[in-house]
């Protein structure tokens, strides 16, 4: 994605491939972005129409607590996550009653409102989910263990 | 085609992308352009194709007037027009 901000103007053009470009014109006003896109490419088929943009605020918190289902069961977990200033994400989490994990350390990204968090030691947990517009939630889906553990949904939030 | 395009937005396709970032703004440019770096998550919704809907996540990145996401998601369907994904 490549653009411009001419004051409050906003035009991206975002490429996927050589098949298809989403070019995005919006103004800002109050921390939210709203405007029109249109496509060119194969892809696009010439498909326009609108648009809303909201930031995602950090999930920078050393108090998110959350469960991880499991097939057999659930753990429940504490975490720490720490975001830079370019979206990627750090931290650590504490299981209090699992027997597949214990404490992890983790790397991952926030984009938007989607977060993904891998362990530093490989592969033992995988985790990918949805942030709400607040970064105090984070739902999704998990493969502790390698899979070991089980695949199944997440739960954590903040205060 | 336009058969084509209303399937392709009914099946939504996960597309991954990565973009180069853009070139470096002059110094002072800046001057004028409201600060938007940070994560964005944009909803759109095709006036072209009623009822269809997409999604584009990324974190962009601000240079005074210039902006970039080295990386982003985007969730739509348009690649699936023409069989093509």
């Amino acid at each position: 994605m490549t653009g411009t901000v001419e004051e409050n103007k906003v035009a991206l053009t975002i490429r996927i491939g050589s098949e298809l470009q989403l070019k995005l014109t919006g103004t800002l006003s109050n921390g939210a972005l709203t405007g029109t896109y249109t496509t060119i490419g194969s892809c696009g088929n010439g498909d326009a129409g609108n648009f809303t943009g909201q930031i995602s605020t950090p999930v920078t918190s050393t108090l998110w607590a959350g469960t991880a289902l499991f097939p057999g069961g659930s753990a429940d977990f504490t975490a720490a996550l720490s975001e830079d200033s370019a979206g990627m994400v750090t931290g650590s989490l504490a299981f209090s009653n699992s027997t597949c994990v214990t404490t992890l350390n983790i790397t991952g990204s926030h984009w938007g409102r989607l977060v993904t968090m891998t362990d530093t030691n490989g592969m033992v947990i995988d985790m990918w989910g949805s942030v709400d517009a607040n970064s105090k939630t984070i739902s999704g889906y998990q493969l502790l263990g390698g899979g070991v553990c089980g695949f199944d949904t997440y739960d954590m939030s903040r205060p | 085609m336009k058969e084509l395009a209303l399937l392709g937005w009914l099946a939504p396709l996960l597309l991954w992308a990565g973009c180069g970032g853009g070139a470096a703004s002059p110094p002072g440019d800046g001057g004028n352009a409201a600060q938007v770096q940070g994560n964005w998550y944009l909803a759109l919704t095709s006036t072209s194709i009623p009822g269809s809907q997409g999604e584009a996540n990324l974190f962009i990145k601000q240079t005074g007037k210039t902006i970039s996401a080295p990386s982003l998601h985007a969730y739509g369907a348009w690649c699936l027009q023409g069989g093509r994904r």
